[in-house]
Formats: structure tokens, sequence, C-alpha cells
């Protein structure tokens, strides 16, 4: 029966070389180049997820009373979008057990686009031909970012709206174009009542097809221009040794799918996260402690908390402080990550094709570059809960400001220098080792002849 | 008296019976010694639990450890080096005699004298009968005490006739064991004596009902040290004695130097134990007075008439709320100056605390008195609405508490562990950085309310997703997701990649 509809199928499409092909593809078997399928998966968690959301969740303004599961808060006039954000987490079946998971995928789903990047950028598997899938995956990470925000900002509860009002600020802040981009962006003076629909339509539809059509872009790069490998015995720049993708490879992938929805679903279950009935709805003259955004957010927060009070005037114009640490600091930063490929081409003319991976030590310079750059926004990401970590330390938290404001300076170089000198050693090392691997011929006498293999 | 009467029996017995047996075995030696041991450790019980004694015992813990202390550690062991048993098989009709001979060396008998046994058994009463009911019932019971002196006695004989081995002996030990037998028994003496010493409030209610709170308190840290250094003493020199029987016996240089050095190791234990404990035991204030206890614990910071100093400031003009608070909630008194105080045990008991605060706010900061507030059960939704006007922006919207603040005020805290009362203190006094709230702010109802909320967002669950992560926040959260899920992955991914074969391609 299964062949005939296949064969039926291959008659009509032909495809039965092209997937036969397919199922035989070869992938790596290193453990770092499946970081990447685990976004694929938690995409997939989110997506199931989140359509469980949406049919709950409504983002409307009007103010209604609110009645349901959370008896603190019943008879309490709130937006409508506040009150089925709690109905779905207390009233409906599953809904709350959906909304963590939902939720605990997202900061998952960042992470681990970050490792992937990670080992992207410190193997070097951006370089030729590979340019235009770094890039993609970029601008994938800024997407995600995007949507990870509008996405906690959605249930208009207090922590949110805080969000939210920093997020306007920072719009304000660009020069000239500021207040009429805020002004377009959020519907309105602050707080619209426009704002909340317009997140939701970004979040459900506009940001999910965008990152949906990206990653389609990004996999099927990956899969034209096959993958990288690690510089392994066996492994040249013409061929790919690993494990076919069936049976092997995709039962390996079944199996890290199964992991992502265990750990989140986990997570999900026995953890709570966002609590926003206990934060309340959104009012403007309300405030709260500790708020933190989301982590990945972590970093804009804290270069906002511990950047510098220069307030300019310029032919008329203001630039208010939020606009060095918030909106040129994480331009230059994407920048340089969107630019990278051409940045290094640029310094090293090397514009041949690259198939294995690189080791620190055969790129010093990038792998210090690379650790430089982490530990700036590690440093950034700490210093956005400095009241968390002054409240449990007893540590003044303006102590703790002035010691970022050092920080932020010191420990990328001190990282970027000591990243430099091991990549060194590295490559001393791995020029010895190379240097001591030899074939041994058998002669015809009966002696050896010691041939030593670049 | 019926306990005066049984020793005097008892004494008379022994000296019937010693002719007795001098009579029936003309060749066997009794030494002298050995009588006027029991003779001494019947004395001795007889001393202690004569009516005026006891009198001593009932109005004071200190005097009662003495008697315990006397019965079984001074008496027990005295009393068998008379070799009683010995003298009770040898009087006894041949018949009855074989039998009890056989007795104490089948089964349960054996069993019983054996010395972990006995070790336990002793240990293990002395434990009870002062962390239980059972010493006050005995208290407040004539017969309940006669018990249980007779039980301190029956086996204060049990532990030390594994020591004390002249005689009959049911289960004869070496002179090594014997000292590791004692040697244990020192520290649980010691812990014993610890422990009533630390502790914070009184045990027993009928020597509170006897000499009120703070005596009793007082009494019972003396009745510690009694047992600490006494007994501790006590048990040192029965360690000695056999440490010296044991040298005399052997006769032998290598016996005597083991004995010594051991003796010698165990002194330097004690002796930096003792000191120790008398320089503890000395402060305790025999009043625990409001005038004493301004005087020992507040005065040294705060001066001698609240006028503060340059370690605190000063207590005039504070009102009777801030200085209620600041002691019930154990902030005060403070360990290290210029350090944030935080929520821990109260120093003193309530009672202790009403009438401090009374002292300080009357005596020394002479505010008018206006009392402590009263709280009412309030309406938690009017609370909710007011602690998210009012309090979250510093305490948090789960009351975790968070940084603030300059100097070192640096943190405003977990309302996790405040009590409706201390939360409705703390909004009239205004601990702190924190702003004071009157009654033109927030009304009484007003706190009413906030407190109500207060003690449902902690006492109930408004936790229902799970682990709160102590309700931080995203930031807590950003943590879990990379050591659990990102870690989780990780080392799930390098499992996986393990089960891989290789394949070329091209």
């Amino acid at each position: 029966m299964i062949e005939r509809v296949v064969g039926w199928l291959d008659d009509r499409l032909g495809g039965a070389p092209f997937v036969q092909h397919a199922l035989r593809k070869v992938f790596p078997d290193h453990w770092s180049f499946m970081l990447g399928e685990i976004n694929v998966y938690c995409f997939v968690v989110l997506v199931a997820t989140g359509t469980f959301l949406a049919l709950f969740f409504d983002p409307a303004a009007t103010k209604v009373v609110y009645h349901g599961g959370y008896r603190l808060l019943d008879g309490v006039v709130v937006s409508t979008a506040y009150a089925s954000a709690l109905h779905l987490s207390f009233d409906v079946n599953a809904g709350l057990l959906m909304r963590q998971i939902h939720h605990w995928t997202a900061l998952i789903f960042v992470a681990c686009i970050i490792l992937h990047m990670a080992r992207v950028f410190f193997t070097g598997a951006f370089r030729r031909p590979r340019e235009l899938t770094w890039a993609i995956g970029v601008g994938l990470l800024a997407l995600a970012i995007f949507e990870g925000f509008a996405g906690y900002s959605l249930p208009d509860d207090l922590l949110s709206g805080i969000g939210l009002r920093i997020a306007h600020a920072i719009v304000l802040s660009v020069p000239v174009i500021g207040t009429w981009a805020a002004f377009l962006a959020f519907g309105g003076a602050f707080p619209s009542p426009a704002t909340d629909s317009r997140l939701f339509i970004a979040h459900v539809f506009i940001v999910p097809a965008a990152l949906a059509t990206l990653m389609g872009l990004h996999l099927a790069l990956v899969w034209h221009q096959k993958h990288t490998q690690m510089r392994l015995p066996g492994r040249t720049e013409e061929n790919v040794v690993g494990s076919p993708l069936t049976p092997n490879y995709s039962l390996r992938s079944f199996a890290l799918g199964a992991g992502v929805l265990a750990i989140t679903s986990a997570l999900g279950a026995g953890v709570q996260i966002n609590p926003i009935w206990m934060y309340g709805p959104y009012e403007a003259w309300k405030a709260l402690s500790p708020a933190q955004p989301d982590w990945y957010m972590g970093w804009l927060e804290g270069a906002l908390r511990i950047g510098p009070p220069w307030e300019l005037h310029l032919a008329g114009h203001t630039i208010p402080p939020p606009f060095w640490p918030a909106v040129l600091m994480p331009s230059v930063v994407f920048l340089i990550a969107f630019l990278w490929p051409w940045i290094e081409m640029s310094i090293t003319r090397d514009g041949r094709e690259h198939n294995l991976c690189d080791g620190p030590g055969d790129a010093p310079a990038r792998f210090a570059a690379g650790v430089a750059l982490l530990t700036f926004l590690i440093v950034l990401t700490f210093a956005g809960s400095d009241d968390v970590q002054a409240r449990y330390s007893y540590v003044s938290v303006y102590a703790l400001v002035a010691v970022y404001r050092v920080l932020i300076f010191v420990l990328p170089a001190l990282a970027g220098i000591v990243a430099y000198v091991i990549a060194l050693q590295l490559r001393r090392h791995g020029v010895e080792r190379q240097a001591k691997r030899v074939h041994l011929y058998r002669e015809r006498a009966g002696g050896f002849e010691e041939e030593v293999v670049p | 008296m019926i306990a005066v009467i049984a020793a005097l029996l008892a004494a008379g017995w022994y000296a019937w019976a010693s002719q007795q047996y001098h009579r029936r075995f003309p060749a066997k030696r009794v030494l002298k010694m050995q009588a006027v041991a029991y003779y001494c450790g019947c004395a001795v019980l007889a001393i202690v639990l004569s009516p005026s004694f006891d009198g001593l015992a009932d109005e004071s813990f200190a005097w009662h450890m003495v008697q315990h202390v006397a019965i079984a550690l001074v008496a027990a062991p005295l009393l068998l080096m008379g070799a009683p048993l010995l003298y009770l098989l040898g009087t006894l009709p041949r018949n009855a005699a074989r039998i009890l001979a056989k007795a104490l060396n089948a089964q349960p008998l054996s069993t019983l004298f054996s010395p972990v046994c006995a070790w336990l058994c002793f240990v293990a009463f002395l434990w009870i009968s002062h962390f239980s009911g059972l010493y006050n019932a005995a208290l407040d019971n004539e017969w309940i005490h006669a018990a249980e002196h007779a039980a301190y006695v029956g086996l204060a004989l049990l532990f030390w006739s594994a020591v004390v081995q002249t005689g009959f002996v049911p289960h004869p030990l070496g002179y090594g064991t014997r000292m590791l037998y004692i040697f244990l028994a020192i520290p649980q003496g010691a812990f014993l004596g610890v422990a009533l010493f630390m502790t914070r409030a009184p045990l027993y209610a009928h020597y509170v009902a006897a000499n009120g709170m703070t005596a009793a308190l007082a009494d019972q840290h003396n009745a510690g040290a009694v047992m600490w250094v006494g007994g501790g003493l006590l048990f040192f020199g029965s360690f000695m004695l056999t440490a010296a029987t044991w040298a005399a016996r052997e006769r032998s240089r290598a016996a005597i130097g083991a004995a010594i050095r051991a003796a010698s190791l165990i002194l330097c234990v004690l002796a930096l134990r003792a000191p120790a404990a008398a320089a503890i035991a000395l402060p305790v204030p025999e009043l625990r007075q409001p005038a004493t206890l301004y005087a020992t614990q507040c005065a040294s910071c705060h001066g001698a008439l609240g006028q503060g100093s340059n370690l605190a400031p000063s207590l005039i003009g504070v009102p009777e709320v801030y200085v209620h608070f600041m002691l019930d909630t154990g902030r005060m008194p403070a360990q290290v100056p210029y350090v944030q105080v935080v929520h821990t045990k109260p120093s003193f008991t309530p009672h202790e605390i009403d009438q401090l605060t009374a002292y300080i706010a009357g005596t020394l900061s002479k505010t008018s008195p206006r009392g402590l507030p009263v709280v009412a059960p309030g309406n938690v939704d009017r609370g909710r609405e007011l602690f998210s006007i009012n309090c979250q922006q510093c305490h948090g919207a789960g009351g975790a508490g968070e940084a603030i603040g300059y100097g070192y005020q640096r943190v405003a805290p977990s309302l996790r562990e405040a009590t409706p009362m201390e939360v409705a203190e703390a909004i009239r006094s205004g601990p702190g950085v924190m702003p004071r709230f009157g009654d033109k702010v927030l009304t009484d109802r007003d706190v009413d309310d906030i407190a109500q909320y207060v003690h449902v967002l902690t006492t109930q669950d408004t936790n229902p997703g799970g682990i709160s992560l102590s309700n931080i926040g995203a930031a807590a959260e950003g943590l879990v997701a990379w050591v659990f899920g990102v870690g989780f992955l990780v080392i799930l991914l390098r499992r996986l990649s393990l089960a891989g074969g290789t394949l070329d391609e091209h």
C-alpha cells in the first residue's frame, strides 16, 4: 500500500532521486553542531504552546472588572488583556502550564541561539561561502530578542508596563526622529491603548512569520552548502564525515527534540515564571522591584543602569542619556556581529572557501575578539541585575554600579588578552603535535622508513 | 524522709552483711577502705535526699542539679566501691545465692549489665529526664519525684558497675576499656550542661512559677554550669582514679606512661573548657530588670541616658512603637554598629521586651505615650491596592525585598517573616530609611488592610506555578534557564553525539 502511494507520488512529482539522496545526507558528529537544531525544536514548542495561548488571550485595552481564579484581584478594574492573561492562567485547563512552558522555552531558545552563534563564530564557520547564513543568523537573533520582548510585554501587568515604558523612552531618545518614531510605534502618547494590540500582531504573526521564513532560508543554505566539520583525521575541505540522515542522524535528532520538550515541560510544570498576578495590572503611577527584563534583554538593562549621564544639545536637538547605552551601543554591537565575515575578510585578505573549522589556535585574534565581546555582553547582563545582587550581598547598590562601570572596560580587555595568549599556546601545541604525526613504510629489504605527515 | 531512712537502712545492712561475710569466709580479706567508701556513699545520699536539701532543690534548679550530680556521680560509685553485690551474695542462703548469681550471668541481666547497654541506659535517662515533661511532672508530684530519684540511683549504679569492679563483677572489663567508657561519658555530660546553659527560655514551668521568668532563666543557666563544670570534673576524677589504679596494679612503666598521657590529654581539654564555662557563667545577670537590661544590652552604644554615641543614634524622642519594633524583630540589640540590622530571633522574652520598651519610652525618650498599634483583621483587596501604591516599590510585589538607599541601610527587607503586628509597627514607625506613615497618610484601617494583605501574600499559596524562586523574578528565571535548561540540553547533546558512526560523502 505504502509502495503504491509513494509510487503514485513519484510518478507525479518525480522526487525519488532527490529524496533518496536527501535521506543519505551526511551530518557531522560533533555535539556542538546540534546546538542550532535545539532552536528548531524550541521554535516548534513555542509555536505549539503559543497557538494554545492565542486561543484565550485578548490584547484589547478596554477596561473590565476582573472576576476569576485569582481571588486577591477579584473586583479590580483591569485591561481586557490583563484579565484574559489571568483567565488563561487560572481558569483555563492547563493554561498556566502552557504559559510557563512557552516562557521557559523562550528563555532557552535565545540562549541556544547565542551558543550556536558562538560555536559558528569561534570555529570560523561563517567564512566564505557561508557569510549569508551568518548574516541571516544574526537577523534571527535580533528577531528572537524582539519577539521575546513583545511576548512578555503582552499581559499588561505592572512589570511588562514598566518594560514598555523604558522601551518608549529609548525610542524617544533617538535624535531628531525619536518623538515621531515613538508616536508611530506606540500609537500615540504613552500609555496608548493601541500598543498592546500592535504588539500582539507583531508577536503572533509578523515576527513568527519572519522567523520561520528566515529559519527556512538559513536551513536551505546549510543544506545546499553542506556542513563545516572539525579538523580531524580523514576530514578535508572536499568531504563531509559523519552520520547519514537515516537512520542514524534522524533518530539522534528526534531524541534531541524529545529532550527539548522534556526540559521545557519540566520547568513549565515545576518552576514558576513571571507571576503576573502578583505584579498586578499596569498603572503608570505604580512601580515594583526587583524589576528585571528577561535575561536576553539584561545587557540593555545593564547598559542603561551603568551608562553615562551624558546629555548633548546639538543644533536645537537634544540627545538624552538613554541614547548612548540603549540605542548606540546595541546598534554598534549588532552591526559588528552582522558584518563580521566581511570585517574579518578585509583584515585577513583571505577570500578562499573554508569547509574545515578553525580551532582557537588557528585564529588567535578572532578568538580574542570574540571572547572580549562576549565578556562585554556578560558584564552588561550582570550589571542589569545589580539590585538583586545588592539585595542578597548587602553591598550598596551604588557601589556595585561603580564596580560595573570599571569592570565593563577592564574585564573584556583582560579576557581578550588572556584568550589571545591561550590561543597562541594552543597554536604552538598544535604545530608540535602535527609535526609528530608520521607514516611508517616498510622497505623491501625489511627496514622501516619514516615520513612526516603535514 | 523515706530516702534518708532507706540510706540509713542500707548502711545498717552493709554493717551486718560484712560481719556475716567475714564470719562465713574468714580467709577472705575485707578492705577497710571499701567499707568507708560505702558509708560515705550512704551519707551523701542521706544528705542530698534529706528534706531540707529537697526544699532547696524545689526552689532552685541549680541546687536540684547539684542533688542529681551528687546522686549519680558521687554516691553511686562510692556505694559500688563497697562491693555490696559480693556481700549480698555472700550472706544469702546458698541456693538463693546460686540462683541470683546464675541470673546475673544469664541472658537478660547480663545484657543489661553489659557496658554498652549500661552506658546507653544511663545517658538516655539523663537527657530524657531533663528535656521531656518528666522533669516538670516530677517537680509537681512527690511520688514521681521519688521514682525519678530511685531511677537515678539505680541507673547510676548500673552505669558505674562497669567502672568500679570490686567484689562480684557481672561483666569484667579491662582498665583501658573502662577509661574509654568514662571518657565517652564526658562530652555528653558537657553537652547536656551546655544545652541548658545556652537556653533562651526557661524549660520548667515549676521554677517560673516559683521565681519568675528572668530569675528562672538565670537559675537554669547556673544549673547548666553545674552539670558542665561539676559533672565534667567528677567524670575526669573517676577517669584519673581508674588510670591510677591501673598503674598501681600493673606496676609497669608502659601502663603508667599510657595512663598519664591519656590523663593529661583529657586534662588539657578540661583545662581549656572549664575557664570558658566560668567566664560565660559569670556575667549572667541575677536580675533581668528593664533598667539592668538597658544598662547591660543597650547603654554601651545608645548611652546611659539614651543620649546616643558615635556608635548609635540618640533614643530621645524615639516613639514607643519604634523601640518595640526593633526589639520584637530581634534587630536590637545590634551585634555590630554601622551594619544593617536584620530580622532575627529576639534577644528577650516578650515580657522583657514590653518592660524594656516601656522603660526606654517612658524614662529615656520621653515621648508622649501613644501606645502600640492594635491590628485588626483587614480587607485583603483594599490591602493589595494600598500595598501596590505604597510598599511594593521597595519590598517587591512578592515581598522578597530589594536593594535601596544610602549608607548602611541598604536593603528593604523581605516581608516573608513579618507578622501583621510587625508590619503595622514598621508602617507607623518608619525604621531605617523607610518613610514613616502617619495616620493622615494611612488610617488605622488602611494599616489593618495592608497587614492583612502581607499576611495572605506570605502565608497562603500565591505561587501556583511551582517553585517560587524566592519571587526574585527574571534574574533568577534567567539563571535557572541557563543552568538547568541549557545545561541539561548540552549534556544531552554530548551524550547523543557519542552514539553515531561515521560515513564519507563525495
